[in-house]
């Protein structure tokens, strides 16, 4: 079987700032999750591998061939940039139109598939609205819909969670690994373990613009059971949110940020605690803004193991 | 996907999004300005015999106003826009992981800048000319100094626009150079003896000029205009060939959308 990815001693500075280092990395079909903390060097990686950045040194190719300046590559190629951009003033049903006709599609065409992408995110009851009328996690979704469009044999996914609710995270998860089962290749970078561990077992860890393990997630899974995980839940109701955790043994700290409306969990058990947050906001029909996982505890697993190595 | 093909998707879709766009609704009410005041002059001066107001408004404010400002500079913001907008907004990814030529998505921007520069800039000086010379405009030689205002406008505005997007493509910030090019570079070299002013495009456009201004003001000439021709097919070759250098400069350049959070 011929490799999706192949990088040789890839190398990207920008200017002094080091990006990636000398990563050397053969990727087969399936879904790889792409951990590591912020500024490990993730994004930079994949913008290589999107062809959005040339590298200083080495070489990157997909399906055996260059990426950068390479847009037929691209017909089998679906990227989410980890950036909330947008353009102002259209709505997502034209802004995806549009992308299918850059694909060859008939104006037609282009409008069913920009149906039936905005139908795998939810959002084609909002297709008319402008993109700027849209939430974060819309956004997040929309660019989900937007990188799988065309039905690529590579989706190439940066933070796609990112600002997404509970319930679309676990779609959007399982929309991953349908698309995995039908013989596609995904790469998905996260900083937070459990949602690459939601869609593969099959990691790439990297840190300080170097791969510092690769293979399977269940020795790092082990190693970050011994660490406190925090999450940060900011929503209108996070009293609440708090309340259902009082007394929680998995739980170690609750602290509140009234500025922001956001409360801060500090737990032992990240299934545990993910599993009882997904139950309460279904339960009560709460309404989450941001979930976040800051990776200080991520952080110090990756200082570990460096030192391990 | 066609070249061609590709162009057009790129256009119309943009084409769309400016007109959406508060800036060209901006940049459109101030093509307007000479036309407000040359309507003004006429209703004052209406009734009055022999006035030829409207004629020297025409040549001494409307005319300097629309290619030595307002050409120029929808050139430049509509020009560094093509590729300065993607970047600020960073959006210009989502272009680029697209099965299409990164020519294809410049000249499909570039078309839509010059489109709406064309489709303000003619109309503009269309309605300049008719309220400042009346009758005038309805006689053969009125048409036919009519028709060689709108082709320098219409070259004018291909070459600066064309300028402005190669500047684009190269630079972070092209409005500042733009304007140095244009307030500094081209006003300076007509008072410098020689043939530098034919490193300029505003002495191509004012050799389009059928009415040459009496000796003062920016259009004023110190050396001979190139033949109409001559200059004309001057702004046509460095219009295309600013815009094959910026679809090569745009093709191979690395665009760093945001600060490198590696």
């Amino acid at each position: 079987m011929a490799p999706v990815l192949e990088a040789e001693s890839l190398s990207k500075w920008y200017g002094n700032i080091l990006g990636v280092s000398d990563i050397s990395l053969v990727l087969m079909p399936g879904v790889h999750g792409l951990l590591g903390p912020n500024g490990a060097g993730k994004t930079t990686f994949l913008r290589l591998a999107s062809g959005q950045l040339k590298p200083n040194r080495g070489r990157i190719r997909i399906f055996g061939e260059p990426v950068f300046n390479n847009p037929g590559l691209f017909q089998r190629v679906g990227f989410c940039p980890e950036n909330d951009a947008y353009y102002r003033g259209v709505s997502g049903g034209d802004y995806l139109s549009f992308l299918a006709r850059l694909h060859g599609a008939s104006t037609q065409k282009a409008r069913n598939l920009a149906r039936t992408a905005l139908h795998q995110v939810g959002l084609e009851e909002v297709a008319g609205k402008a993109i700027s009328a849209y939430s974060l996690g819309m956004r997040q979704r929309l660019k989900v819909s937007a990188a799988i469009l065309h039905d690529p044999q590579l989706l190439i996914l940066d933070e796609p969670l990112k600002g997404v609710d509970p319930l679309w995270r676990v779609r959007i998860t399982d929309l991953i690994r349908d698309f995995a089962s039908r013989g596609r290749t995904v790469i998905v970078s996260s900083h937070v373990l459990p949602e690459i561990e939601a869609m593969t077992n099959r990691i790439v860890l990297i840190h300080q613009g170097q791969i510092l393990a690769e293979g399977d997630i269940q020795e790092i899974r082990g190693l970050l059971d011994s660490h406190p995980h925090m999450v940060s839940v900011c929503a209108p109701h996070f009293r609440r949110i708090a309340e259902r955790f009082v007394g929680d043994h998995h739980v170690l700290t609750i602290r509140f940020d009234n500025v922001r409306q956001k409360v801060v969990f500090n737990t032992d058990n990240r299934d545990h605690f993910f599993a009882c947050l997904n139950r309460f906001v279904v339960e009560e029909n709460l309404e989450i803004e941001e979930i976040t996982s800051p990776d200080d505890n991520l952080q110090a697993v990756f200082n570990y193991l460096v030192g391990r190595k | 996907m066609a070249l061609p093909t590709s162009i057009a998707v790129v256009f119309g879709f943009f084409s769309r999004l400016s007109l959406r766009n508060r800036r060209t609704w901006l940049l459109m009410g101030a093509a307007f300005i000479p036309i407000l005041v040359l309507l003004v002059a006429r209703a004052v001066t209406a009734g009055r015999t022999g006035s030829a107001i409207g004629p020297v408004l025409f040549h001494q404010m409307a005319v300097p106003f629309l290619f030595t400002l307002y050409i120029p500079l929808m050139g430049l913001l509509g020009g560094s826009s093509c590729v300065g907008d993607e970047i600020d907004q960073r959006t210009l990814v989502f272009l680029t992981t697209r099965p299409v030529k990164k020519s294809a998505v410049l000249v499909g921007k570039a078309g839509v800048q010059a489109a709406i520069s064309l489709g303000i800039v003619l109309p503009a000086l269309l309605l300049s000319f008719a309220i400042g010379f009346g009758s005038f405009i309805l006689s053969s030689e009125g048409l036919a100094r009519l028709g060689k205002y709108l082709l320098a406008a219409g070259l004018a505005t291909l070459a600066y626009t064309g300028l402005f997007v190669l500047l684009g493509t190269l630079m972070k910030k092209p409005v500042i150079a733009g304007i140095v090019y244009i307030f500094g570079w081209e006003y300076v070299v007509q008072f410098i003896p020689g043939s530098t002013q034919h490193l300029t495009i505003s002495h191509y456009v004012k050799s389009l000029l059928p009415y040459k201004a009496a000796g003062e003001g920016f259009l004023m000439f110190q050396l001979e205009p190139s033949p109409v021709l001559h200059a004309a097919m001057v702004l046509l070759l460095l219009s295309a060939v600013f815009l094959v250098l910026a679809t090569r400069v745009f093709s191979q350049k690395e665009y760093v959308l945001s600060e490198p959070r590696v």
